[in-house]
């Protein structure tokens, strides 16, 4: 791994190594900012035939050297630095998803204090927790190196004790880790990172030195009230690159050529989530949420805290036979449109599994997708909520709180090509309360952002203030129960050539304005009746155009997602049609067959009771259910503090003052130099 | 990605190629012992390296057992040497009518600070060389690559097994309706079935000797009996599908009768090759053929195979490879090429949903 610092930082190359696609990006310093130019995605090459992620590597590289006409590649390796006549680039990083993740045991004195800071340290890197020790459960020493051993880990994370505190607990966990090791063969010793008391720090790596590869980093819990993870999360990622260099051998020269080795990209997730959430003018909830094919990660700021959860059995290609086995066959079959029988569900999981880059080539299978997909996206938010707020209770009941920034990442959700249909999908698995900003990361910026963050913040502050992802657009979802086809928004547009556009929205549906890309616009959106709208009862923003224009979302929160199939078919289809602009996808009449009982599961118990026939009314308009099975109990909270960018308006019928609202500054663009601030803030997540 | 420079996955069939396959141990199995060495030529039941799963040790305290003062009082009270093996109920160290015994059978790993550490008997695995070949490369610490040639067709599923056994073509009334009266040739025999496999012809394997099966698909619900099953399974389609491809019926059709090796390894993130039979065929004297091409870029007038989300394939040739993305009836809008399917139909498919058969 190169640590050479570049003189000079003109240009960077950055590439993503996924399971399905390796993704390659050039950033250059133009007019003085860092500008997005180019990227690329190829076929993973990692494994079978070529097991080799270099050959994708070099396709992606001489491909984006053609379209932003640079030489990139020389032989097999990134020319670093960038030589004179646009060749090579000065700086070149390299993340990854790839492969298994790292086995982990994790020892510690207390489950409640070291323990835990030691686990809420793995989020952020592809670690897979087989074992946990700790003293407390008094274990007998042949017991605890049994543990070890059988768990068959690549990693051993010690930790334990306070700084300055009793360091005999600690060095009995260490002599009895250093014990287990001895009687494994050399080849199969895990490595171990210390980030216990400090003052074994040094003793424990002398300890290790001649047994394996020893990381360490300051104590995690230097003292009973302070955590500090950081550093030892940084420790994990040079585990992660390199396991990965010695797992798979085609990774070693990709980590040799980059400045900082192979990072796993789901540390960059947490790092600009946490970026974004304390850089917003006003504090802002922000997620970003990336569901790949193996493994899926939830990077959200919350309140100003900000954690990663990461599933390495989640997706929607690899992993959709565990995800499957995870949220039941109800889950998914709850978005269907159609009568499906488990072994239909099934077989599409399982032939996912098998072929993860397929893409669904009937409506149908579609349907099937995109209801993995959502229920992938609804795993991730239920599983990462207990995060965001500790203290309180975990679970889907609690209210969501607003998201007033919310990017989506992974093939399935970035790659449908139809920007509508991507919003879509975000709003029905995540279903965000208020005025939310949707956005992809199609490209893979955030996983080179959190790379580039470690040696030029400036740069990352610069990307990100130049929307270098893509922006979906806008979208005001109304909380309540809106009643289908009676007005529910009113909608005032104000372009910027003083043109009014006023529209009444009708409940149940996804509506939507096409604002041009980047076209700024005043919206004003009145929730009517008793809906509510960021729990206010209508907002004025400022926003910009995104490629799905101007959203607004008068289904309901929760979705009122029709639990009877007839009914569900006509709404489904219909939210395609609104989200796309296209004509609506008839569902075949043959497709609603009842499927007979036996072949059906039995719901699960956690799953909502279905209505009876008898007590469903449905709208023929929408075919939605006047029962409908809420999909979770999420209910949006006041909304004080919302976003930075919403005005409160006065309730329908009040007196709104002529004068123009004073609009927020608007964003540099990317000639423009950005603010100190925001690249101090990064530098203090990364310090 | 474009459509201009496309590199599709491959799935191959391939009537002579080089085949070059690891032969690990693995995953979790350790203690590696090589049975062979580089530029040994090998047959398909030479068994390659040899190896262990960690099994349990038990500490035996002897400062406590035997009421030392010192640790190193009781090196003069040892009757074993770490590296020996013991016997349950073996005494290992003794002072008086005081001693220490081995609570199992196994090896003496390690004996310091006035404890004996010793490790249970472990769990052995072999891995066989499963083809005719030359041992290429070495890892002392997992095992060999082995280097063969031979007809090759890989599969989308297998149920994690190998065997070897001669091709043959399931009777005419299929798997299902053979029951008791599937013959005596059968028996060590790779049945390939046109039909969608069910668990009565998984049945077989047990009731009639069968080494192995190839089918087009099975319902996934079968999975937990295709994983029990004695003999490897490989799926060439997918799950759900029971329509085999032609083209992979009449490239199976050439092989029947022939000895293969059914290497059904379960598809996973870490696996080295897919599940797929291969057939050690006789070699010219010259003119032996390359490894298949990782270099393979869709052109116009390709042969490809078609995968669709069933589960099932078509083939088709490459008539066109458009530059812009191509909006299916479903609303995708996604890279496509232009292919004529067998049946002569013309249609974009998605690039994503091409596959080669190698070359």
């Amino acid at each position: 791994m190169s640590q050479t610092a570049a003189p000079q930082m003109n240009s960077i190359v950055a590439a993503d190594f996924g399971n399905v696609r390796t993704r390659a990006l050039i950033i250059e310093l133009v007019e003085g900012a860092y500008t997005l130019i180019s990227s690329v995605n190829e076929p993973s090459t990692h494994a079978f035939p070529a097991n080799d992620p270099g050959v994708a590597l070099l396709r992606a590289l001489t491909r984006l050297g053609d379209i932003s006409n640079r030489r990139l590649v020389g032989g097999d390796r990134v020319i670093t630095p960038e030589q004179p006549n646009r060749v090579g680039a000065d700086v070149f990083v390299a993340t990854s998803s790839v492969g298994r993740p790292l086995r982990t045991v994790v020892l510690g004195l207390m489950p409640d204090y070291s323990l835990a800071s030691a686990i809420r340290a793995t989020a952020g890197t592809y670690v897979s927790i087989v074992e946990t020790l700790t003293l407390e459960e008094a274990l007998h020493t042949g017991e605890t190196i049994n543990r070890i051993r059988l768990a068959r880990p690549d990693l051993l994370f010690i930790t334990g004790g306070i700084d300055g505190g009793a360091v005999k607990p600690v060095r009995y966990l260490a002599e009895t880790a250093a014990l287990a090791l001895r009687l494994m063969p050399p080849a199969e010793r895990p490595m171990v990172l210390y980030a216990g008391n400090a003052s074994l720090t040094g003793e424990i790596e002398e300890r290790f030195f001649e047994l394996t590869t020893v990381f360490t980093a300051p104590n995690v819990r230097a003292n009973a009230r302070r955590e500090t993870i950081a550093p030892a999360q940084l420790q994990l990622a040079a585990a992660f690159d390199s396991i990965t260099e010695k797992r798979a051998h085609g990774f070693m020269p990709v980590g040799e050529q980059s400045r900082s080795g192979v990072l796993p990209n789901a540390q960059s997730y947490q790092l600009i989530a946490d970026f974004l959430g304390q850089s917003a003018k006003a504090r802002q909830n922000v997620m970003i949420l990336d569901v790949g094919s193996a493994t899926s990660t939830l990077a959200a700021s919350v309140r100003g805290r900000a954690g990663a959860t990461i599933r390495t059995d989640i997706g929607v290609g690899h992993s959709a036979a565990s995800l499957l086995a995870e949220v039941g066959l109800e889950a998914v079959r709850a978005w269907l449109p159609f009568a499906a029988s488990d072994n239909e569900i099934r077989d599409y999981a399982f032939n996912k599994a098998a072929r993860p880059a397929q893409i669904p080539d009937s409506v149908r299978t579609l349907y099937f997708e995109h209801a993995l997909l959502r229920a992938a996206m609804r795993l991730m938010l239920n599983v990462s909520r207990p995060n965001w707020s500790p203290e309180r209770l975990p679970g889907p009941h609690r209210p969501l709180p607003p998201f007033g920034r919310i990017v989506g990442a992974g093939g399935a959700l970035a790659g449908t090509g139809r920007p509508g249909m991507a919003a879509m999908l975000l709003l029905d698995a995540l279903q965000p309360a208020g005025v939310t900003r949707l956005e992809l990361d199609a490209d893979a910026l955030i996983p080179a952002l959190g790379a580039i963050a470690r040696f030029n913040p400036q740069a990352v502050v610069q990307l990100l203030d130049q929307r270098g992802l893509d922006l979906l657009g806008t979208c005001f979802s109304l909380s309540g129960h809106p009643k289908l086809d009676k007005p529910a928004a009113s909608v005032r547009i104000k372009l910027p050539d003083g043109e009014i556009v006023r529209a009444t929205v009708p409940g149940g549906q996804i509506w939507r304005y096409p604002l041009g890309l980047g076209v700024r616009a005043q919206v004003e959106v009145r929730a009517l009746g008793r809906l509510k709208i960021g729990g206010k009862s209508g907002v004025r923003v400022q926003v910009v155009g995104g490629a799905a224009g101007i959203i607004v979302d008068t289904r309901g929160r929760p979705l009122p997602l029709a639990a009877d199939v007839q009914a569900r078919a006509a709404q489904v289809a219909a939210w395609y049609a609104q989200a796309t602009g296209d004509s609506i996808r008839e569902i075949q009449t043959e497709w609603l067959e009842e499927i007979p009982a036996e072949i059906v599961a039995d719901p699960p118990a956690d799953q909502p009771p279905v209505m009876s026939k008898k007590s469903r009314k449905k709208d023929k308009s929408t075919g939605a259910s006047a029962n409908p099975t809420p999909l979770s109990d999420d209910l949006l909270p006041a909304l004080e503090d919302l976003m930075a960018e919403p005005i409160a308006l006065p309730p329908p019928g009040a007196k709104s003052s002529a004068a123009p609202e004073a609009l927020p500054p608007p964003r540099t663009k990317s000639s423009a130099a950005p603010a100190q601030e925001p690249v101090d803030d990064l530098r203090n997540l990364l310090s | 990605m474009t459509s201009a420079t496309y590199y599709p996955d491959q799935r191959q069939m391939l009537p002579l190629t080089l085949i070059r396959r690891e032969r690990m141990l693995p995953d979790g199995a350790g203690n590696a012992h090589l049975e062979t060495s580089i530029g040994a030529r090998v047959g398909l039941r030479d068994i390659l390296v040899k190896g262990a799963y960690p099994a349990p040790v038990h500490l035996l305290d002897g400062m406590e057992l035997l009421r030392l003062r010192r640790a190193s009082d009781l090196t003069d009270l040892l009757s074993v040497v770490a590296g020996d093996r013991v016997e349950a109920g073996q005494v290992v160290a003794r002072k008086g009518r005081r001693k220490v015994q081995s609570p199992v059978a196994g090896m003496v790993t390690l004996i310091e600070h006035g404890r004996i550490l010793i490790e249970e008997d472990p769990a052995m695995v072999e891995v066989t060389a499963g083809v005719n070949g030359q041992v290429l490369e070495v890892d002392p610490t997992r095992g060999v690559v082995v280097e063969t040639y031979g007809a090759l067709l890989q599969g989308v599923w297998g149920n994690g097994k190998r065997a070897l056994g001669s091709l043959r073509f399931e009777p005419n009334a299929g798997l299902d309706g053979a029951g008791d009266a599937l013959g005596i040739g059968y028996r060590g025999a790779i049945i390939v079935t046109k039909r969608r496999l069910k668990a009565a012809g998984i049945a077989l394997m047990e009731s009639q000797g069968v080494a192995g099966l190839i089918a087009p698909g099975m319902e996934s619900g079968l999975l937990e009996t295709a994983l029990l099953a004695p003999g490897p399974i490989l799926l060439l389609e997918g799950f759900g599908t029971a329509r085999l491809n032609p083209s992979l019926l009449q490239f199976l059709a050439d092989l029947e009768g022939k000895q293969a090796t059914l290497d059904a390894a379960v598809p996973s993130l870490t696996a080295p090759h897919r599940p797929e039979v291969i057939v050690n065929v006789p070699l010219p004297a010259i003119d032996r053929p390359a490894p298949p091409s990782v270099q393979l870029a869709l052109q116009a007038g390709m042969p490809v195979r078609v995968m669709r989300s069933d589960g099932s394939s078509i083939s088709g040739q490459i008539l066109a490879l458009p530059e812009d993305p191509q909006v299916l009836e479903n609303g995708l809008r996604v890279l496509c090429a232009q292919v004529e399917l067998i049946t002569g139909e013309r249609m974009p498919i998605p690039l994503a949903n091409i596959e080669v058969f190698g070359r």
